[in-house]
C-alpha cells in the first residue's frame, strides 16, 4: 500500500509541473494587460513601464514561469496584482467554502444517489423509469440554473433559507449549514443522477450473479444481500465515479458559488480571470490540481481496499 | 433498508432542513429597530482598495469613503462643508492660491496625530503618485504645511474648483496616514484614513465582501449612525434583487434591467442623471482620418445619429436622449437646455454637410469600445448602423477587458472611443475629454475656441462659474467636438424602511453610504 501511494506521489510531481506549465502558457496568450487594467488611461508612461517592471510582466514567459516555481518551492505564490494580498493566504481563506461545498455536493449525491439506484434494481419498474428519467434530466440541467431556480422559491418565495452569501462555521455552525443548503443541493443534482444510475445497474448484475443465488439459498436475509453483497460488489465502479464528481464539482462550483455569492475558490476563479490577475490564477490552477492528485490517489487507495487484486499487482 | 427506513431517513432530512432554517430565519425586508447595520450590494469588486488607483463615481468611492475623511464636505443641498478643516478659502484673485484650517486635536484612526504636516505630505504623496482619473486634476498643484494646522496649495494653473477636489469624490483631498505612505501594497486591501470606520480586515474577504467597523479615534463620534457597514460583491443583478428582497442587503446599485422591478414591501427606488455615453472623437487633427479634422464632418455625424431610438433601446427609461456631454448637475456643469436642438435627427443634413466637406462618398473611423459591457455594446453597433446609413463606417473595435482598452487608446490607432464621461463638472468634463493634455484627447490635439473658453472658467469667480461653463460646453456642442449621445442615470434600490439613501441636492451626487440617514 505505501509503496502505491508513493508511486502515485512520484507521478503527480510531473503533473504538477506540466499543469503550472500550460496555465502559464494559456494566460500568457489571453488577450489584455493587467498593468493597463491596473493604471488606467491616466497613468504616464513612466507609470505605466514601472509597474510592468514591478510586476515581471516585461520580462519573457519562461523567466517568468522559472521565477514563479522558484517561489512556489519556496512556499511563495506571490500577491495579487490588484489587492496585493498573499495568494496562499487568499486561497487558505477560499478553499475551506469551496471544499465545504464540494464535499458537501459530494457526500449528498453519494447518500441519495446510492438510496434511489438500490430502490430502483430492487422495487420495481416504476422506480426504475423515473431513475432513468431524473438520470438524463439531472445530468441535463445547468447547475447554476437549479441554483438559479432553488434560490427563487426557498429565499425569495418561501423565505426559509438565504439566497446569497456564506457564514464560517466557526461563526455560527447553524447559518454556515443554512447558507450551505441550496448551493449543496444545486451542485450535487447531476451527480445524484449518475451515482443513481450506476448503482443501479451494478446492484442489478450483482443480483443476477450465481454467488447471489447461492447465498440466498443459503437464507441470508434479502437485506444483507443488497446492502453487503450486492453493494460491494459494484463499490468499484462507485468509488470511481465519486471520484469523477468530485473533481468535476470542482469547476461546477465555480458556477455555484457565483450564483450564491459564496467567497470560495470558484467565484475567485472568475474575478481573478477577468482582471488578468496572473499569480492568483497560477494559484487556483495549482490548488485545483493538487486537490484534483489527492482525490484520486484516494480513488485509487479504495480500489486496493475494496479489490485485493489491485494490491497484489 | 425498507421503504420505512427511507422514508424515515427521508423525514429526517426534511426536518434537519427546516430546523436550519428556523435556526435563524432569513428576514424578507423588516429589520428591528436596534439593527444599525447598513448593508448594500455591488456589482463589481474595487479594483483596489488605495485611494491612488481606485475608481471615482458610484460605487467605486463606497470602498473608500466610510474609512477615509476628506479635508472638505458637502451638506445635503451639495454645498461645501467643513471637514477635517474648519476654514477654507482661496487667497487673491484668479484661483491659484488656496488656504485651509484643520480641526484641532485630530488623528488618524490607528491614532498618529493628524495636523497640516501629515496633510500635506499626504496630498503631495498622492499628486506625485496616483495612477487614478484624477491624476491630471492634482497634478499642478503643490502642497506646503504653513503651521501645525494650516496647509496651503499652490496651483500652477487657475483651478477655480479646489474645494471640490478637497472633497472625498476625488479621492486626494482624504489623507492617507503616514504608515499608509510607507506600505503602497498595504493600501490595496486595507484602509489608512481617519474617516468614520475603519475596514475590519478579519470579516473581510478580499473581492467577496467588505465590513467596516467604527473608527474609534474619529474627531466626531456623533456623526457615525452605524455599529457597521458590510459591501458585498454580487455580480448578477438580479440576484441583487433577491439579495435585497430577502433581506440579506438594504440597498444595490441598479441598472435599467431591473430599474422598477422592486417594488411595494417597503422597497424604494431613485434615480438622477449621471454620466453620458460619448463617442470621443479623439483624432480631430485628423492624422488617422482626416475627415474628423473638418468641423462639418463632425457635426454631420451628429446630425446622422438618432439619439432618442439609441437611448431608449440601451437605457430604456433611465436614458435620455442629449447632444451635449453635460449633465443637468448644477450650474459647474455647464449644462443648457437650449443647447439640446442644435443636433436633431436628420440624415439628410448629414449627407448634405459630409458633401460640402468634400466626403460625399463617405469614409472610415477605426472606433474602440469596452465590448465586456452590454450597453456599451449595443449603442456603439447602434451608431455604427446609423452612420452607415450616409456613408461612414464605424470599424469596431471590441475589447473584452479594461486593459485591451487602454492599450488601444494609448495606441494610436483609433480616432475615436465610446465612454461614459462624468459630465458634472465641466472643469473636470473639459479636462477630461477637450484640453490638450486631456486623457480622452490622445492626439493632443489643441481648439483655439475651447482653450480660450476653458481659460476663462479656469479664472472664473463663483458667481461667473456657471456662465463660464456653458460657454466651454457651448464650444464643445457647436465644433461637435464629441458625439454624445445619452445621458444615463446612476439608480438606488433600497429597503426604504431602513435606510434613505439621496442624492445632494444642487450637484446630484449621491450622498456617501455612511451618511445615508438610518430609519
Amino acid at each position: 500500500m505505501l509503496r502505491l501511494i508513493l508511486r502515485r506521489v512520484a507521478l503527480s510531481v510531473p503533473l504538477l509541473l506540466v499543469v503550472t506549465a500550460v496555465t502559464f502558457v494559456l494566460q500568457s496568450l489571453i488577450p489584455g494587460d493587467p498593468a493597463r487594467s491596473l493604471l488606467g488611461p491616466s497613468a504616464t508612461p513612466e507609470q505605466y513601464e514601472a509597474l510592468r517592471q514591478a510586476l515581471h510582466l516585461d520580462q519573457p514567459v519562461l523567466v517568468q514561469y522559472r521565477d514563479y516555481l522558484l517561489g512556489v518551492l519556496h512556499g511563495d505564490l506571490g500577491r495579487s496584482i490588484f489587492t496585493g494580498e498573499d495568494v496562499a493566504g487568499t486561497l487558505a481563506v477560499r478553499l475551506p467554502v469551496s471544499l465545504s461545498l464540494i464535499i458537501g455536493g459530494t457526500v449528498l449525491a453519494l447518500l441519495v444517489g446510492v438510496a434511489l439506484g438500490v430502490m430502483s434494481a430492487t422495487r420495481g419498474r416504476a422506480l426504475a423509469r423515473f431513475v432513468d428519467v431524473f438520470s438524463l434530466v439531472g445530468g441535463a440541467l445547468p447547475n447554476f440554473w437549479v441554483g438559479l431556480v432553488l434560490a427563487a422559491i426557498f429565499a425569495v418565495a418561501l423565505g426559509v433559507l438565504p439566497a446569497t452569501g456564506y457564514v464560517p462555521f466557526e461563526f455560527s455552525p447553524a447559518l454556515w449549514a443554512q447558507s450551505l443548503v441550496l448551493p449543496v443541493i444545486a451542485l450535487s443534482l447531476s451527480g445524484i443522477a449518475t451515482i443513481a444510475k450506476v448503482v443501479r445497474d451494478g446492484v442489478q448484475g450483482a443480483m443476477a450473479q450465481d454467488f447471489m443465488r447461492t447465498l440466498r439459498a443459503a437464507g441470508v436475509p434479502r437485506r444483507v444481500l443488497i446492502w453487503k453483497h450486492a453493494l460491494r460488489n459494484s463499490s468499484v465502479s462507485l468509488v470511481t465515479v465519486v471520484g469523477v464528481i468530485f473533481v468535476a464539482s470542482l469547476s461546477g462550483t465555480i458556477l455555484v458559488e457565483n450564483v450564491f455569492v459564496l467567497p470560495g475558490i470558484g467565484s475567485l476563479a472568475v474575478t481573478a480571470t477577468a482582471r488578468q490577475d496572473i499569480p492568483v490564477i497560477q494559484g487556483i490552477a495549482l490548488a485545483f490540481t493538487i486537490v484534483t492528485i489527492v482525490v484520486n490517489l484516494l480513488v485509487d487507495i479504495s480500489y486496493a481496499l475494496l479489490n485485493p487484486k489491485v494490491r497484489v499487482s | 433498508m425498507t421503504r420505512r427506513h427511507l422514508l424515515g431517513a427521508a423525514a429526517l432530512v426534511a426536518a434537519a432542513g427546516l430546523a436550519l432554517a428556523g435556526c435563524t430565519g432569513t428576514s424578507s425586508g423588516g429589520e428591528t429597530p436596534a439593527d444599525r447595520t447598513l448593508t448594500v450590494a455591488v456589482g463589481t469588486p474595487p479594483v483596489s482598495l488605495d485611494t491612488l488607483k481606485a475608481a471615482t463615481g458610484v460605487p467605486g468611492t463606497w470602498f473608500e469613503t466610510p474609512a477615509y475623511a476628506a479635508v472638505l464636505t458637502r451638506d445635503a443641498d451639495g454645498q461645501i462643508q467643513a471637514g477635517l478643516a474648519e476654514k477654507w478659502g482661496y487667497v487673491g484673485d484668479g484661483n491659484t492660491e488656496f488656504e485651509f484650517t484643520l480641526r484641532d486635536g485630530l488623528t488618524f484612526a490607528d491614532g498618529t496625530p493628524l495636523t497640516a504636516t501629515e496633510v500635506a505630505d499626504s496630498l503631495t504623496y498622492f499628486t506625485a503618485t496616483t495612477t487614478g482619473p484624477t491624476r491630471a486634476y492634482f497634478a499642478p498643484m503643490t502642497f506646503t504645511a504653513v503651521d501645525d494646522l494650516t496647509v496651503h496649495i499652490t496651483s500652477a494653473v487657475p483651478n477655480p474648483i479646489i474645494p471640490d477636489m478637497l472633497t472625498v469624490g476625488l479621492l486626494g483631498g482624504a489623507p492617507i496616514s503616514p504608515a499608509g505612505i510607507a506600505d503602497e501594497s498595504a493600501r490595496a486591501g486595507d484602509t489608512f484614513g481617519a474617516g468614520q470606520y475603519v475596514l475590519d480586515t478579519a470579516q473581510t474577504v478580499s473581492g467577496d465582501h467588505y465590513v467596516y467597523v467604527p473608527n474609534e479615534n474619529y474627531y466626531d463620534q456623533n456623526a457615525i449612525t452605524y455599529s457597521q457597514i458590510e459591501i458585498k460583491v454580487i455580480p448578477n443583478p438580479q440576484q441583487q434583487v433577491q439579495a435585497l428582497k430577502t433581506g440579506q442587503v438594504d440597498a444595490i446599485v441598479g441598472d435599467p434591467s431591473i430599474g422598477g422591478t422592486v417594488t411595494g414591501g417597503g422597497f424604494q427606488e431613485i434615480h438622477q442623471p449621471a454620466t453620458v455615453y460619448n463617442f470621443y472623437l479623439m483624432d480631430r487633427d485628423g492624422k488617422v482620418v482626416p475627415a474628423l479634422a473638418n468641423e462639418k464632418v463632425r457635426q454631420a455625424l451628429n446630425f446622422a445619429v438618432d439619439r432618442e431610438s439609441i437611448a431608449q433601446a440601451a437605457l430604456g427609461d433611465y436614458g435620455t436622449a442629449t447632444d451635449q456631454t453635460a449633465i443637468d448637475a448644477g450650474p459647474a456643469s455647464g449644462y443648457d437646455a437650449a443647447l439640446e436642438s442644435v443636433y436633431g435627427y436628420d440624415p439628410e443634413k448629414a449627407k448634405q454637410l459630409l458633401a460640402e466637406a468634400g466626403f460625399a462618398d463617405g469614409f472610415t473611423i477605426p472606433a474602440t469600445y469596452l465590448g465586456f459591457s452590454p450597453t456599451d455594446t449595443t449603442i456603439a453597433q447602434a451608431v455604427a448602423s446609423q452612420l452607415a446609413e450616409v456613408g461612414v463606417t464605424l470599424d469596431l473595435k471590441s475589447e473584452p477587458d479594461f486593459g485591451s482598452w487602454v492599450n488601444d487608446l494609448v495606441s494610436g490607432n483609433y480616432a475615436a472611443t465610446l465612454l461614459t464621461g462624468d459630465g458634472s463638472q465641466m472643469y473636470i468634463n473639459a479636462q477630461f475629454a477637450f484640453t490638450p493634455n486631456a486623457v480622452m484627447n490622445q492626439f493632443g490635439v489643441s481648439d483655439p475656441a475651447l482653450n480660450d473658453a476653458f481659460q476663462a472658467l479656469a479664472t472664473a469667480t463663483p458667481d461667473q462659474i456657471g456662465a463660464a461653463a456653458q460657454a466651454v460646453n457651448t464650444v464643445i456642442v457647436d465644433e461637435a467636438l464629441a458625439l454624445p449621445i445619452a445621458a444615463n442615470q446612476s439608480i438606488i434600490i433600497f429597503n426604504g424602511d431602513k435606510v434613505t439613501p439621496y442624492y445632494l441636492g444642487s450637484t446630484g451626487e449621491l450622498a456617501p453610504i455612511e451618511t445615508w440617514p438610518l430609519k
